[in-house]
C-alpha cells in the first residue's frame, strides 16, 4: 500500500490517474469487506442538556458501513425531529479501516423535563440494529457556567458538558508503598483545543511517577460522545492515613470561533474536515481562552502492611513478583569470583525490593552487589568467592514480598545451585601467624601510631669559634670587596691603553716622544761633562729630529730647518720657540763644519734651549 | 714592576684575615669543648639542668657552634623550658640551617606550643629569598657572593680581553651576574630580617603586650612562650615588639630574648 501511495506521487501523469483508479477500486473493496466483516449501532446527543428554543442533535451512527439508508426514527415524546442528513467516514489506523455512516437529525424540546430516548431499532437486510438508551435534560433558561473551567469567557456557553477533567484510581484503599495507577481523562466535545499541558495535582503523603505516553481515543459518556485524551501514571504511598490525591489540574488553549453563526449540521459535517483552528484562523475569525480544568479529588488509604506472617527476611517489597537465580561459572578454583544474577520481574514498587541474601555465607567470601532496573525488572549482580574446596554449592537464596491484591505475605527460595570448587595449584590454605621475635618486625602493623619526640643530643660541638662580628661585618673584608672591582677597572684601562698602543703608531709615537727625548738630553748632558763637543751636537741633533719625529708622526730622518717654517708657525707655536728651534739646527749644521766656533757656553745654551722646547712641546701638547 | 706589588699586598690582606680566623678558633677551642662533653655527659645522665649549665658555660666562654645550641636546646626541652629551647635551636639554625636532627626537634616543640606562630615564612618572597639562598648561613652566605662577585668580575674582564671567546665569556657573565643578584638579594633580607628585624623568642609562659612601656598601661595582646615577635626598639627595661599578625605592644625585657 504504501508503495502504491508513493507511485501516485512520483508518477508520470497517466500512470498517476491509472494507479488512482486503482487505488480507489481497492479502497471501495476495502469497504465493503469491512462491512461484510462488522456492524454497529449507536446513538449519541451532542448535548444532553437543552434550554427551551434550541436543538440538540442526534447521531445515528453505524460502524463498519456506509451503505445505511436514512433510518425513520418513531415520534419522540417531548421533542420534534427533524432529519438533517448523512455524515459518512472512512480512516485507515494502523493498516485497519473503519467507516461509518452517521444519520443526524435535530430535536427540538417541547417541554421542561428529563426525558429518556430510545432505545432505537433498525432492520435492514433482515439484520436488527438496537441502540441503547440516552438521557436529555430539557430546561427552561440556557443551563450556568460552573467554575470547573476557569478562563472561559462570559459569553460562551456553559462548558462543563463539554469539556471536563476525570480523575479516577483502581483502588480506595491501598497499602503503603502500594503502585496505584491513576488516570487522568480529558474529556472534549464539539471544541477545538490546542496548548494542551501535562496535568497536574497534588500528593501529599503520595510519591508519584513521570506520565506515561497520552492515548487518544472516543467514548461515550452519558450519551454524549467525546474526544478523550487520557493520561496515566502511578503512585504510591509512603506513609499511612486517609488521603486526597488532586484535583488535577490541566491547562490548555480553547479556540472558539468569534462572532459565528450556529450552522446547521449538515454544513459542520461536510466541513468537519475543515474544523481545526488553522483554517478557522484563515476562513473565520477565531479567538482563544486560556483554560484550567480543573478536576474533583480522589480520596485514598493508605494502610500499613499486616505484621501478621511477616517473613524475617521480609525488606518492605510490595507487589507481585519472580525471581531467577543463575550462578556464572560453576567450575571453579578457591579464590576464582562467581558471578551471582538475581533477576527480580513482575508488577510492583520497584523501589522496594532490595537483593536477595544468600541464607547461609559460610565458606565465602560476599561482595556488595550492584543494581540495574529495567521496566518491570530490577537485576543484582553480587560477586562471591569460595574460600575452601569443601564447598559444593551455592546456598538458597530467597526473597520475601507483600502481595496487596492477596493480601498475604510471600516467600520464593532458589537453590542451591551445584558447585565444583577445586583447590588451584599450589594453594597453601591461609593460617593465622603468632606475633613472635623477629619475624614480627617482618610485619608492619596497620594504623601504626608512631611517636613523636625530640632527636637526642649531638656526639660532637662540631665547629666551635669565639663569639665576634661576622666575616660580612668585618671592616677588612668589606674592604677587600673594592679589590675585584678595582682590579677590574683597572685592568680593563690597561687592556684599553695596550690596544691603542699597538694599533695607533701615531699615538705610540707621541707617548714615546718624551721618554727617548729625555734619553738624548741626558746623553748629551754626558758628552757636555766629558766635552765631546761634536759628540754633544750629534746627540742634541738625533734628540730634536726624534723627538719632533715622534710628535708630528713624520720620519726623523725627514725632520730638518725647513719643516719650521712649513709646520710649527700654522699650528701658532711662540716666535721665541721658532727661534730657538732654528737656532738648533743652525748650532747644529755649524758644529759638523766648523766646531772650533762654538765654545763650552754656546754647548750649555744649545742644552737648555733643547730642554726648553721640549717641555713647551710637551706642555702644549703640539 | 708596580702590579706585581699591589697583586701582592692583596694577597697577604686575604691571608691576614684567614689567618686571624684561624688563631681566634685555635684559642677558643680549648676550654668550651671540655664543657660540651661534660654536658653531653649529664644529659646522657638525666641530669638536664646541670647539662644545660655546662653547656651555658660553654657559650660564657665565648665560642659557638650549631650542635652547642641544638644540645643546649634539647636540655631546656628536657627542662620544659620551651621558650628556651626554641630560642637555642633558632640560634643553631645560624650555623646549620639544614640539620635535620634540628629541624625535627624545632618542629616538634613548635607543635607543642600552644599559641605559637613559629617564624614568619609565610610571605612567598620570604620563601622565595630563603630558597635561593639554600643550606648556607648567613656568613657562608656572604662568602659565596663574594666569591660570586670576584668570579663574575675575572670573567667580566676575560670577555673583554679575549675577542675570540668573547660570545661563550658574555654568556657565562649572564649566568654568574643572575646568580650573584639572587643570592645578594638574598643575603640582604636575610641580613635585614637577622639585624634590623630583630627575631626574638617569647621565654615567658605568657607576657602581657601593652599600648605603653608602663606596668599600669593596658594590656593589647598576649604572647606565649615560644612564640616569635620581632623587636622594634628598647626603652628601659621594655622592648616595643611586633607579633606576626602586625600587631605591637611593649613587652617587659626578660619575656624575650633575641636570637
Amino acid at each position: 500500500m504504501e508503495r502504491l501511495v508513493k507511485r501516485l506521487y512520483t508518477g508520470s501523469f497517466a500512470r498517476r490517474v491509472a494507479l488512482m483508479i486503482i487505488f480507489c477500486a481497492g479502497m471501495l473493496l476495502a469497504a465493503s469487506a469491512g462491512f461484510a466483516k462488522e456492524k454497529n449501532f449507536e446513538v449519541t446527543l451532542d448535548r444532553n442538556r437543552v434550554a427551551l428554543g434550541e436543538t440538540a442533535e442526534l447521531h445515528l451512527t453505524f460502524y463498519g458501513t456506509q451503505n445505511i439508508p436514512t433510518p425513520k426514527i418513531d415520534t419522540i415524546d417531548g421533542f420534534q425531529a427533524r432529519y438533517l442528513g448523512p455524515s459518512s467516514m472512512m480512516s485507515i489506523v494502523n493498516g485497519k479501516m473503519e467507516s461509518s455512516i452517521t444519520h443526524i437529525y435535530s430535536l427540538l424540546p417541547l417541554r421542561v423535563g428529563n426525558f429518556e430516548l430510545g432505545p432505537f431499532y433498525f432492520e435492514l437486510g433482515g439484520n436488527t440494529y438496537i441502540s441503547g438508551k440516552i438521557k436529555i435534560e430539557v430546561l427552561e433558561d440556557a443551563p450556568q457556567r460552573s467554575n470547573s473551567a476557569s478562563g472561559a469567557p462570559e459569553s460562551m456557553p456553559n462548558l462543563d458538558d463539554r469539556i471536563f477533567l476525570v480523575m479516577s484510581t483502581e483502588k480506595t484503599k491501598v497499602y503503603i508503598n502500594e503502585i496505584v495507577p491513576v488516570t487522568i481523562k480529558l474529556y472534549i466535545s464539539r471544541l477545538s483545543l490546542r496548548d494542551i499541558q501535562y496535568p497536574t495535582f497534588g500528593q501529599e503523603g503520595f510519591s508519584k511517577a513521570e506520565f506515561g505516553k497520552h492515548k487518544q481515543y472516543t467514548e461515550e459518556n452519558g450519551g454524549v460522545r467525546y474526544d478523550v485524551i487520557e493520561f496515566n501514571t502511578q503512585v504510591f504511598g509512603t506513609k499511612t492515613g486517609d488521603f486526597t490525591l488532586g484535583p488535577a489540574q490541566l491547562k490548555c488553549t480553547l479556540v472558539m470561533p468569534r462572532e459565528r453563526q450556529r450552522r446547521s449540521a449538515r454544513d459542520r459535517f461536510y466541513d468537519s474536515g475543515f474544523d481545526d483552528p488553522f483554517f478557522d484562523s484563515f476562513f473565520t475569525r477565531s479567538e482563544t481562552h486560556p483554560l484550567v480544568l480543573k478536576s474533583a479529588e480522589v480520596p485514598l488509604t493508605v494502610l500499613p502492611l499486616p505484621k501478621e506472617g511477616k517473613p524475617e527476611d521480609f525488606t518492605g517489597a510490595i507487589g507481585d513478583y519472580q525471581f531467577i537465580l543463575k550462578a556464572d561459572p560453576k567450575n571453579v578454583k578457591v579464590g576464582d569470583p562467581i558471578t551471582l544474577r538475581t533477576s527480580i520481574y513482575g508488577n510492583g514498587n520497584f523501589n522496594t525490593v532490595k537483593a536477595p541474601v544468600l541464607e547461609s555465607q559460610e565458606n565465602f567470601r560476599v561482595y556488595e552487589p550492584t543494581m540495574s532496573t529495567e521496566k518491570n525488572r530490577r537485576v543484582f549482580e553480587q560477586v562471591i568467592i569460595p574460600e575452601s574446596e569443601t564447598v559444593t554449592g551455592i546456598p538458597k537464596i530467597g526473597f520475601s514480598y507483600f502481595d496487596p491484591d492477596k493480601k498475604i505475605y510471600r516467600r520464593i527460595v532458589q537453590g542451591p545451585l551445584a558447585l565444583t570448587v577445586t583447590k588451584p595449584e599450589g594453594y597453601v590454605k591461609p593460617r593465622i601467624v603468632e606475633h613472635s621475635g623477629a619475624g614480627a618486625a617482618l610485619v608492619k602493623p596497620r594504623d601504626e601510631v608512631l611517636g613523636s619526640d625530640i632527636v637526642y643530643i649531638k656526639d660532637s660541638p662540631g665547629v666551635l669559634r669565639p663569639k665576634r662580628k661576622p666575616l660580612y661585618a668585618n671592616r677588612i673584608f668589606l674592604l677587600f670587596q673594592v679589590v675585584p672591582l678595582v682590579l677590574l677597572i683597572a685592568l680593563i684601562t690597561a687592556h684599553s691603553r695596550f690596544e691603542r698602543l699597538r694599533k695607533d703608531t701615531r699615538y705610540a709615537r707621541s707617548l714615546r716622544a718624551p721618554k727617548e727625548a729625555e734619553r738624548g738630553v741626558n746623553r748629551a748632558r754626558r758628552f757636555l761633562r766629558e766635552k765631546k763637543a761634536e759628540l754633544f751636537y750629534d746627540a742634541i741633533f738625533k734628540t730634536l729630529q726624534g723627538y719632533l719625529g715622534n710628535r708630528l708622526h713624520l720620519p726623523s730622518a725627514g725632520i730638518t730647518s725647513q719643516i719650521i717654517d712649513d709646520i710649527f708657525r700654522p699650528k701658532g707655536v711662540d716666535d721665541d720657540i721658532v727661534v730657538k728651534l732654528g737656532q738648533l739646527f743652525s748650532d747644529c749644521d755649524m758644529a759638523r763644519y766648523a766646531p772650533s766656533k762654538l765654545d763650552e757656553k754656546s754647548l750649555d745654551l744649545t742644552l737648555r734651549n733643547l730642554e726648553e722646547i721640549i717641555r713647551y712641546f710637551e706642555r702644549h701638547k703640539i | 714592576m708596580r702590579r706585581p706589588t699591589v697583586l701582592s699586598a692583596l694577597a697577604m690582606a686575604f691571608v691576614c684575615i684567614a689567618a686571624r680566623t684561624a688563631i681566634a678558633e685555635n684559642d677558643a677551642a680549648v676550654n668550651p669543648e671540655t664543657f660540651f662533653y661534660q654536658g653531653n655527659m649529664l644529659y646522657g645522665e638525666g641530669e638536664y639542668a646541670d647539662a644545660a649549665a655546662e653547656y651555658e658555660r660553654a657559650l660564657a666562654a665565648g665560642s659557638e657552634s650549631g650542635n652547642l645550641y641544638y644540645n643546649l636546646g634539647n636540655a631546656y626541652f628536657k627542662l620544659g623550658r620551651l621558650g628556651r629551647a626554641v630560642l637555642n635551636y633558632e640560634r643553631a639554625k645560624r650555623f646549620s640551617r639544614n640539620d635535620p636532627d634540628l629541624i625535627s626537634n624545632l618542629r616538634h616543640v613548635v607543635s607543642l606550643l600552644e599559641e605559637s606562630e613559629g617564624a614568619l615564612t609565610g610571605v612567598w618572597w620570604v620563601r622565595l629569598m630563603q630558597a635561593v639562598s639554600g643550606p648556607f648561613t648567613l656568613e657562608r652566605l656572604a662568602i659565596v657572593v663574594s666569591a660570586l662577585y670576584i668570579l663574575d668580575a675575572l670573567l667580566i674582564f676575560l670577555a673583554v680581553a679575549a675577542v675570540s671567546a668573547r660570545k661563550r665569556l658574555l654568556i657565562a657573565v649572564g649566568i654568574v651576574s643572575t646568580v650573584l643578584a639572587l643570592e645578594s638579594v638574598s643575603f640582604a633580607y636575610r641580613r635585614y630580617y637577622a639585624e634590623t628585624l630583630k627575631p626574638s623568642v617569647v621565654l615567658a609562659a605568657s607576657a602581657e603586650c601593652r599600648f605603653e612601656p608602663f606596668e599600669k598601661a593596658t594590656t593589647f595582646f598576649k604572647l606565649y612562650e615560644g612564640e616569635i615577635v620581632h623587636l622594634i626598639k628598647t626603652e628601659n627595661r621594655w622592648g616595643y615588639v611586633r607579633r606576626k599578625d602586625g600587631k605591637k605592644g611593649w613587652v617587659e625585657r626578660d619575656a624575650y630574648e633575641e636570637i
